[in-house]
């Protein structure tokens, strides 16, 4: 009998995956038991599977098959890191129970977020707890939730030291090779344009620094998908926007924990892996070459304190020598220090089992994306043709086909509702029944 | 010396308009410059000329921005404002003599990428409006650490300058609704942004028309359109049954129909804030959810999103709750004297 604290967490894409992988850091003393369901998905990166299979038990199943799995009902808690709709319909699910009888839920975003932090956030409010970075989200949800009913939604700073404290990098610069990694984001930048120039700064830099290697690490190998849709590997943007790259420069696929532990600098226009290149003892820059654009999530990394314009920059010598650290206060407000640790979840977790929570209580005219889950309405909707109560069914389906006009089967099934004439109401019904489960 | 007040659309013009009267009122001398009312357009502002019609690139060259205190600059086109004011400060550089302090601003109230979009859009200017305290608090947020490179404007709340404080005289109403009632759907160019979404949302604008008779339903867009473009791309209204009670507003009367409508519904129009400020019945259509495509994430917490299956006949719009009136003050509705702290700082930038 296993006496330690059960947690199952949930991913999709690699993204979420990893960032299921980052939070497992907690110390012995939690005995914290992990259990990664990784969601069957064609294209997930091989390793990124075995990372997770390392912190615990490994499991494959659809949500369907995760929500009528015998154990899931064992768990402390469970950790939800899907998409939007995904993350609302895994809450709906397992809400019908009780506090008492079922394991408290969580969610959290997959690192730093860039973009749409209040539609994500309206997708996940209602969850027994909310991880959140560090400060500049807490301040933002905040402001978001100031005056609304949704004012009391509990959540905990798990930060964005990603790799354990167990690291003890190489810190003397010169113990370290003369390379810097770029580490890729695949939509940022997102015009092609902008990625072509983006290499070529990388390559000429690459060629004002011979004795330098430019390594490019590609978020995803071209056979590989991650959450975002791309139309153009890396690699293939690389040959179309500078022929033949310089001797030293190349697409480096080795883990980026690797590249990071070796390399004296990382470049970023503002990933996540910033935050690892500290862990590893790496020196993080931050791509300035395409300004303040929020597109590229660059007005957030323009106050890290190493925001700097590669292209105008000597070279990769010069930049190694005059590199400031990134900026303390900066580094604190996003998350990374040691005020913000994954381990505080447990501890959040285990008081939350302990203590009632405050319920927050649906008001008129307060909505979040939460109680818009197109599946849960279509759910709705065909509970409702079963209760053959016809004005509530067409109701949902009205709103179901104003949320997707283009959805045939809700179309289908609000026209069978629709229809006065009891048998040819029953036969459309027949006709298109789908099963939303 | 002047202040310079310069638009490129109707929208802008209407905005600059309104501030201009403000600055009169306060004894500030003030000239709207800009381009005449576009005749291949329709809008649904009034017609608004300018005192001086000139394009950007003239008024850049013209001996009027040597007499100016000060440049009030809202452009439909973001990137042609850092490029003016770069332009500006180089000439006046040249020619030995001081570039008057650029102000500008987003003509609604945003938050969240939105707001993050207008900040960059604006990034040229000295001094950048914004409406109310969460924008400004959520602009420092960002830009606390940015490099002094990169300085961020000086930011200044101004409120809800950019539309009428309160509907024409006469038409104040204390919040009593009378019948004949009339309901004011703001529809917008690009929102519902799914295929088929605008179809959909007039068939629920027509639905709600027959199931109230008594109602009048005047479905109005929010900004301006090529002459003779449908709001449904490929619209047939033979291909409509319009009801009698439900119509297309005329162009250039969104303020009048917001001044008389008893109820105010939209997706996400800014419109609706002036609504809610003139204490119109609101309902911003909770059915899109809070999507930064739809536009409808500065509206959470407003206090007034609800479903459109929960209204069944218009009558029930009359009993709706008004608005979250913290979220509404900090939104801009509480900066009352937003003329006097421009005026203020435009002082401050000149010394």
């Amino acid at each position: 009998m296993n006496n330690g604290f059960r947690l199952l967490l949930i991913g999709d894409s690699d993204s979420q995956l990893l960032a299921c992988e980052a939070l497992c850091q907690f110390p012995e003393s939690l005995a914290v038991d992990i259990t990664i369901n990784a969601i069957p998905r064609e294209g997930t990166p091989e390793d990124v599977l075995q990372r997770a299979k390392a912190k615990g038990t490994l499991w494959r199943f659809e949500i369907g098959q995760l929500l009528t799995h015998p154990e899931l009902l064992r768990f402390d808690a469970i950790g939800v890191y899907l998409t939007g709709s995904k993350i609302s319909d895994f809450r709906l699910a397992l809400s019908m129970l009780s506090k008492d009888v079922r394991p408290l839920l969580f969610c959290g975003f997959n690192g730093v977020v860039l973009e749409k932090f209040q539609e994500g956030m309206s997708w996940r409010l209602g969850y027994d707890l909310i991880c959140l970075n560090g400060p500049r989200d807490q301040f933002e949800l905040d402001q978001m939730l100031m005056g609304s009913p949704f004012v009391g939604q509990t959540t905990v700073l798990t930060g964005l030291k990603r790799n354990g404290e167990a690291i003890r990098p190489k810190t003397i610069r010169q113990s370290r090779r003369k390379q810097l990694v770029f580490a890729e984001q695949v939509v940022m930048p997102r015009q092609y344009g902008d990625r072509a120039e983006l290499l070529r700064i990388l390559a000429d830099l690459a060629r004002r620094s011979p004795d330098w290697e430019v390594l490019i690490k590609p978020r995803i190998s071209p056979e590989e998908t991650t959450f975002h849709q791309v139309d153009t590997h890396i690699s293939q943007t690389l040959i179309e926007s500078i022929g033949h790259p310089p001797t030293n420069l190349r697409l480096d696929y080795r883990p980026l924990a690797e590249l990071l532990s070796q390399s004296r600098l990382m470049a970023t226009v503002s990933s996540t892996a910033f935050f690892d290149a500290l862990d590893f003892g790496c020196r993080p820059v931050v791509m300035a070459d395409f300004g303040l654009d929020p597109s590229n999530g660059s007005h957030l990394f323009a106050g890290s304190g190493v925001w700097q314009t590669l292209d105008v920059v000597e070279d990769l010598n010069d930049l190694d020598l005059t590199l400031q650290p990134p900026d303390a206060e900066w580094l604190a407000w996003m998350g990374y220090g040691r005020d913000w640790r994954p381990e505080q979840l447990i501890t959040s977790l285990q008081s939350l089992k302990r203590r009632e929570q405050p319920l927050i209580r649906e008001k008129p005219g307060y909505v979040c994306n939460a109680n818009f889950s197109f599946t849960q309405l279509r759910r709705d909707a065909e509970r409702a043709i079963k209760e053959e109560n016809w004005v509530k069914a067409q109701s949902l389906l009205t709103l179901g086909s104003l949320m997707r006009p283009t959805h045939r089967n809700v179309a289908g099934r609000l026209k069978a509702v629709e229809q006065r004439n009891r048998v040819l109401r029953r036969l459309l019904l027949l006709m298109t029944f789908r099963d939303v489960g | 010396m002047t202040i310079l007040l310069f638009s490129d659309c109707d929208r802008s013009a209407l905005a600059c308009n309104l501030l201009a009267e403000q600055f009169r009122k306060k004894g500030q001398p003030c000239l709207t410059v800009g381009h005449s009312p576009d005749t291949k357009r329709e809008s649904p502002f009034p017609a608004l000329q300018p005192h001086i019609c000139l394009s950007l690139e003239a008024l850049l060259a013209s001996s009027l921005i040597e007499q100016a205190s000060a440049l009030g600059l809202f452009l439909k086109e973001p990137k042609q404002l850092c490029i003016f004011t770069d332009t500006n400060r180089k000439l006046a550089a040249l020619r030995g003599r001081k570039a008057p302090p650029v102000f500008s601003g987003p003509l609604q109230a945003s938050l969240g990428d939105q707001l993050m979009q207008e900040l960059h859009d604006h990034l040229g200017c000295d001094l950048l409006l914004l409406p109310g305290e969460r924008q400004k608090q959520s602009v420092q947020s960002v830009t606390q650490y940015w490099p002094s490179e990169n300085p961020s404007p000086r930011l200044l709340t101004t409120g809800l300058w950019f539309s009428p404080e309160r509907p024409p005289r006469g038409s104040l109403s204390g919040g009593r609704m009378s019948s004949p009632h009339q309901l004011l759907a703001l529809i917008q160019d690009t929102t519902p942004t799914a295929m088929g979404g605008k179809s959909q949302l007039l068939r629920q604008l027509i639905r709600w028309a027959e199931a109230s008779p008594e109602w009048s339903v005047v479905v109005q867009r929010d900004c301006s359109w090529e002459l003779g473009q449908t709001w449904i791309p490929r619209f047939k209204t033979n291909e409509w049954t319009l009801p009698k009670n439900l119509v297309f507003a005329a162009p250039g009367q969104l303020l009048s129909h917001l001044s008389s409508c008893s109820a105010c519904i939209t997706v996400s129009s800014p419109w609706a804030m002036t609504a809610m400020t003139w204490g119109k019945k609101t309902m911003i259509l909770a059915d899109y959810g809070i999507h930064t495509k739809e536009g409808t994430t500065s509206w959470f917490g407003c206090g007034n999103m609800h479903r459109s299956h929960s209204i069944q006949h218009l009558d029930q719009l009359c009993d709706l709750p008004a608005p979250n009136q913290l979220w509404l003050e900090t939104m801009g509705w509480g900066v009352h004297d937003g003329v006097d702290r421009l005026i203020q700082a435009i002082k401050e930038l000149e010394a």
